[in-house]
């Protein structure tokens, strides 16, 4: 077998990783929206079973000038991997923007392979390309693929194989003109001379113009430094930059001109539907509608599921406590682990709709335009757009949406949203709100588990312009997203979708939550002989220990202790309060909870668990994206106290109006 | 059309919003069962629609709305019969207690019915739109 290495590129949203999992039967996560890719990842296809081809997924990049951190992983990786071949994704319905990468590419001395992906899209819209001329014109192979309708990968493979087998030698499509070649061939000169360089000389240079590199970084013989900083000083490089993009898009301009034809402006369903979810009144009003409509579904929808499951746990935790002979082994399993760890699973249900309502959102395409209308908002807090779909994000995991903030070019727009990113609920404290809501407000159970959400932007939000008012000063940069353009979404990337995200739930079950629920368990239950659950119970005293600072909250010793334990992840919040409050004799967890808590002390727990600090996983990924021990302690504190105010605020304002 | 569309829309969520606030017992299929944000959200299609309407008057973009008006307004629609199928499962399947009495007009709102004009207006515009591809392509 010969092994050929592979790296996918391409402009953000063009179908890079669609292509990726139809090449390597991979499942990664596609999304319709730019930025859904911000690491690299790696597949291997077998092609006419003499070739291994090994592929990398890369984010999406615009040009090979970086400036965020996704950016600079696939400008590194292009620039410094040993590869064979770069396979160029291009969008075919926006071939001029997309090739302003393949110049680039061209200049670099890669093997370029262009696959010209949404062919089908272009076809419906008209557009006719001679791809042989393009070829031609260009000295490199194009080949029309569809990724999701897997047609074209066979021409593309072999394309491939014919192209490692190549010279690697810098071709360069554009002539840079009088004003930039001259001083492009002085400093590849200089470079050719020192030697050293890994890159083409070319490419080289134009970095070194570009100002993306400095002399000294790239040059260790200071003579030749020296030489290449007096060339860059003779010139206006800013100056010389516009002329290098102006170049670029002429001669792609000149490709195009007698090979390509746009179809003609007919209608398109997308952009009528632009014109009203983006209007200036109605988009906002129209999102929230739309996040409502999830909520509800979310919490009405899924009860009947709900309480199959809850009736199923009931049953088997009455049937142990009843069959077992050893008592403790009973406890453990009935009171512990199954009114635990079941407990906790009740909620899938909700979990899973929630899950299925957002990929549909986000398949369609609909969340782009989410991060398009909160624009106008995040502007006025220094922040922009880009900032709200690791937000969006994190309505399922606050992880993943904390590491799509490598997407942000600015660090310090970046270090604000990753420090508010986590007040976006996320599925874990869901299951709080929907066994609050449904038991203190069982009419209005999904409005109130939506108002709580809309508290979690609020609250991201002014803490965002809070930071960018102290610690964090500074200027937003410009917002430019591409909508994409609407499709409809499958039924199998769907149900993938809502399965990535709601597994992790039900994995979750078997490994943190159910840890949790035995360490609870073991408190309740210790001493030996104490009753369980009582308060003279480990549990208990570390309960009545804590609870007087939560006194002003309405928060009993159980809560108290169910808190604590959140702090491992939040799902364990309703497995403690299934364990504890499912302890008293005589009535259910329902009946004690209603007894227990006032309509105003339940309101300020859902926002307490909303904002209070965040999992140990979350902190993890705040602290590996942020490297600072001085920001992760900052989010656990401020994220404490906000909560503290917060729930405070919420009990004392409720005790009045009820 | 439009502006039909909007009135329906727009009265149907005032009188959800007037049930929240009045507290009466007036029946499901007139009030939403005094639910805050189904009216608000009713209002909201109604707000789409009476802009097409205006947008329609100076030749600009009404259909657009007209369009999304029925996408939004079927999607509430569906919010509210998936609700009631759900109590329905807990009344039939489960024989949950709470559900002892329930009866299906116990649910029914009027934003159900109105799923049958915004399907039907979004068919046939979903229609052209398909129609105006095929002859360009």
């Amino acid at each position: 077998m010969l092994d050929i290495g592979v790296a996918l590129i391409g402009n953000p949203n063009v179908g890079k990783t669609s292509l990726f999992n139809a090449l390597t039967g991979a499942r990664q996560h596609v999304g319709n929206w730019p930025g859904v890719t911000i690491g690299k990842k790696t597949g291997t296809c077998t092609f006419r079973r003499k070739y291994t081809i090994n592929i990398t997924d890369l984010p999406g990049i615009y040009s090979m000038s970086a400036r965020s951190p996704d950016e600079a992983v696939a400008n590194e990786f292009i620039t410094t991997a040993d590869i064979d071949v770069v396979v160029q994704v291009i969008d075919s319905t926006n071939l001029e923007r997309n090739m302003y990468l393949t110049t680039q590419l061209l200049d670099m001395g890669r093997q370029v392979v262009l696959a010209l992906n949404m062919s089908d899209l272009a076809d419906a819209r008209g557009d006719t390309l001679d791809v042989n001329k393009l070829s031609d014109f260009l000295g490199t192979p194009a080949v029309r693929v569809s990724a999701t309708e897997k047609r074209g990968l066979d021409d593309l493979l072999s394309a491939i194989v014919v192209a490692s087998n190549r010279e690697k030698t810098a071709r360069p499509l554009v002539n840079l003109g009088q004003k930039v070649e001259p001083l492009v061939q002085e400093i590849e000169r200089d470079l050719r001379q020192y030697g050293g360089i890994t890159s083409s000389a070319r490419w080289s240079s134009l970095m070194l113009i570009e100002g993306l590199i400095e002399p000294g970084d790239l040059v260790k013989d200071k003579e030749i430094a020296e030489r290449i900083h007096a060339s860059l000083r003779k010139v206006d490089r800013e100056d010389i930059e516009m002329a290098i993009v102006d170049r670029r898009y002429e001669k792609i301009s000149s490709v195009l001109a007698g090979i390509y034809r746009r179809g003609e402006g007919k209608r398109s369903l997308s952009d009528e539907i632009d014109k009203v979810v983006t209007n200036k009144y109605l988009g906002i009003p129209i999102f929230l509608v739309l996040m409502w409509g999830i909520f509800e579904m979310t919490f009405v929808v899924a009860t009947p599921f709900m309480d199959a499951i809850d009736q199923s746990f009931s049953w088997l935790a009455g049937f142990v406590s009843e069959n077992m002979q050893l008592e403790w082994l009973a406890s453990l399993l009935g009171d512990g682990i199954i009114s635990g760890v079941g407990f906790v699973l009740v909620f899938v249900p909700n979990i899973f709709i929630m899950f299925i309502m957002l990929s549909l959102l986000e398949d369609t395409g609909y969340l782009a335009r989410a991060a398009f209308i909160m624009d106008r908002l995040m502007s006025k807090i220094g922040l922009h757009g880009k900032s709200f779909i690791p937000m969006l994000l994190g309505l399922g995991c606050n992880v993943p949406a904390i590491m799509a903030t490598r997407t942000i070019e600015d660090p310090k727009s970046r270090l604000i949203t990753i420090l508010t990113s986590p007040y976006i609920s996320c599925s874990a404290r869901l299951p709080v709100y929907v066994l609050f809501a449904g038991i203190i407000f069982p009419r209005d159970a999904g409005t109130v588990v939506f108002v709580i959400y809309l508290l979690g932007i609020a609250v991201a939000i002014v803490s965002a312009l809070a930071l960018r008012k102290t610690l964090l000063r500074g200027e937003g940069t410009p917002f430019i997203m591409e909508l994409p353009p609407y499709r409809v979404p499958s039924a199998k990337s769907t149900v993938i979708h809502m399965w990535e995200k709601g597994s992790m739930y039900i994995r979750k079950a078997g490994t943190v939550i159910l840890l949790g629920a035995v360490m609870i368990w073991a408190l309740a239950s210790l001493p030996w002989g104490v009753e369980y659950g009582a308060e003279a119970s480990y549990a208990g005293s570390l309960g009545h220990l804590l609870a007087p600072l939560f006194a002003p909250l309405g928060f009993d010793w159980r809560i108290v202790v169910a808190l604590v334990f959140g702090f491992l992840a939040k799902e364990v919040v309703v497995g403690a309060l299934g364990v504890l409050y499912g302890a008293e004799e005589g009535q259910g967890l329902e009946e004690n909870l209603q007894n227990g808590m006032s309509a105003s002390a339940s309101l300020g727990l859902m926002s307490f668990v909303l904002i209070y600090t965040p999992c140990i996983a979350t902190l993890g990924v705040i602290w590996k994206e942020t490297r600072s021990v001085k920001w992760t302690a900052f989010s656990i504190i401020y994220s404490l106290i906000v909560a503290y105010a917060v729930a405070f605020v919420i009990f004392t304002i409720g005790n009045v109006v009820w | 059309m439009s502006l039909v569309l909007g009135l329906v829309f727009f009265t149907l969520g005032g009188l959800s919003i007037l049930a929240y606030f009045l507290g009466e017992e007036w029946p499901a299929y007139v009030s939403s069962n005094g639910n805050l944000m189904l009216g608000l959200a009713l209002i909201v299609v109604g707000a789409i629609f009476l802009t097409g309407v205006m947008r329609f008057r100076s030749d600009m973009d009404g259909e657009a709305f007209l369009i999304v008006g029925c996408m939004v307004g079927l999607s509430i629609s569906l919010v509210t019969l998936l609700a009631l199928l759900a109590d329905a499962s807990e009344a039939y399947l489960l024989m949950s207690e709470d559900f002892v009495d329930w009866v299906p007009m116990d649910d029914f709102t009027p934003a159900m019915p109105m799923m049958i004009p915004c399907a039907a207006i979004l068919w046939y515009k979903l229609r052209e739109f398909k129609t105006v591809k095929r002859s360009s392509s």
